[in-house]
């Protein structure tokens, strides 16, 4: 029984906006699956359509093998939901915040305080368990909302950019809870930015793009699929932008052979092709020719930013989330 | 009964929260009482304008009102928050009932407005006034406001 599985799922908000276009996928129990795509793709809407946070317009959704509408007390009794921000009681505790948790689980007495004694010692809050929230610091605030939506034992927990906005070393921690988790047999569904981390730990993969879905498998079948080594060109004059150094750096760059394809960034311009390394000396020569000088040229194997870029035309950067976020289910959409 | 188990939950949280805000404590319980003393002793004239009542009487049942319309607008604000945080997002993806998000917050308003008009200091005599608070006086005054 897949731990999630949805069918042409849509959802088209009142203004007319359609932010899911009949999306279909699978989630195998277990799994550590990453869905992926630009701000505004569509992520967010669907996470909040599987845990029962948002009607969907059209289509089916199973989680954890009961259907999100007819049975959204049974599902959101076998999820935990994290959301982007991080979400405690601060006048609380932290023990009161997971016994808060549990309770509204519909767990009680001895139980539950077993299962938050337990979880306070994995989350390594020390003395503060016992201290309101409000002098917690953001790392320990993370682990702290982390550890409240496990306090029922979900099967299937969802997850929607957990680490954005943390420090490197808070986020390597809570990638190592979600790694242990997932071997403890919790199927993982997350949504991030960080795809050096989605490219270590994540089994399988969606991109989402524009509410459709552009590209699903494994991290190494989707870089194979690239199929080509990642040439990036810097100018000496800075980036092409839309003028004719670009037109021109292109004319010179469709003279050579073995291109798959040529791509705007930031830095440049990114190219593909195979064997990448042995096509550099005739880049530089012919852009010697057409008298471009280049500043730098790298070459490197296809990463998942790579992936991403090719299906979305977009790359993505953890920096400008903060800004694009919305708070609170109510805030600002994201689509 | 989920409902009557969660509302109780989420009283206990609201009133953890209201018992840790000694701010939020000392506004909400001492207000009306500052109020109190403020009016009657700025307005007491004023007594003789609305057919010789007693002024203090026709202001407490003002502030008596004001503080039922102030805790609404404070109930509001209070899920408001919840929203803005996530926190009602939170508890929605919990099969917790959904009344009782609300209920609870009710229940804690209303414990907190009935502490708050039982307070002792309401039935305290104020300096040079004649003061005497009769479960009915309010509505007295009220009825003589609106004839």
């Amino acid at each position: 029984m897949p731990a999630v599985q949805v069918e042409n799922l849509v959802k088209t908000y009142g203004d007319g906006t359609q932010a899911v276009k009949g999306i279909s996928f699978k989630v195998d129990e277990g799994e550590f699956f990453g869905f992926l795509g630009p701000n505004g793709a569509g992520k967010s809407t669907t996470i909040k359509i599987l845990t029962t946070l948002l009607r969907k317009t059209s289509g089916s959704a199973n989680v954890a093998g009961h259907d999100i509408e007819h049975d959204a007390q049974k599902v959101r009794r076998l999820i935990g939901v994290q959301m982007q921000d991080t979400v405690i009681d601060e006048d609380l505790t932290g023990r009161e915040n997971l016994m808060l948790q549990g309770h509204l689980q519909q767990m009680r007495g001895e139980e539950l305080r077993e299962r938050v004694n337990e979880l306070l010692k994995i989350v390594d809050l020390g003395d503060a368990v016992d201290k309101r929230a409000a002098y917690y610091s953001g790392g320990m605030k993370k682990r702290l909302d982390l550890a409240s939506t496990l306090v029922h034992r979900p099967k299937i927990l969802f997850l929607d950019e957990p680490t954005t906005g943390l420090d490197p070393q808070s986020r390597a921690t809570v990638w190592s809870y979600l790694k242990d988790l997932n071997q403890q047999g919790i199927t993982i569904f997350i949504t991030t930015q960080y795809l050096e981390e989605v490219d270590r730990l994540c089994r399988r993969l969606a991109i989402l793009d524009h509410g459709e879905i552009v590209a699903q498998g494994t991290p190494s079948e989707l870089k194979a699929e690239i199929g080509a080594d990642r040439i990036t060109l810097g100018f000496e004059s800075g980036n092409p932008g839309n003028g004719n150094l670009k037109d021109k750096a292109k004319q010179v760059l469709s003279s050579l052979g073995g291109i798959t394809e040529i791509v705007d960034s930031d830095e440049g311009i990114v190219i593909y092709a195979k064997n990448g390394g042995f096509l550099v000396p005739d880049i530089v020569r012919a852009f010697d020719t057409a008298g471009v000088k280049l500043s730098s040229i790298g070459v490197s194997s296809p990463t998942l930013d790579d992936v991403f870029l090719k299906h979305t035309g977009r790359r993505i950067r953890p920096e400008e989330i903060d800004k694009s976020r919305a708070s609170g289910m109510f805030g600002r959409r994201r689509r | 009964m989920t409902l009557a188990s969660d509302s109780y939950y989420m009283f206990l949280r609201w009133m953890k929260k209201l018992v840790r805000n000694p701010i939020l404590l000392f506004f909400s319980l001492f207000q009306p009482i500052i109020f109190l003393v403020l009016f009657t002793q700025l307005f007491s004239s004023f007594g003789s304008l609305l057919g010789g009542i007693n002024y203090t009487v026709f202001a407490t049942a003002g502030i008596v009102l004001q503080n039922a319309f102030s805790s609404a607008f404070q109930s509001g604000t209070a899920v408001v928050d919840d929203i803005k945080s996530g926190f009602l997002t939170k508890m929605l993806a919990t099969p917790a009932s959904r009344a009782s998000i609300l209920l609870g917050r009710l229940l804690s308003d209303a414990f907190r407005v009935f502490a708050q008009s039982c307070s002792p200091w309401h039935s305290l005599a104020l300096p040079g006034q004649e003061y005497h608070l009769h479960s009915d006086s309010g509505l007295k005054a009220l009825k003589r406001c609106s004839e």
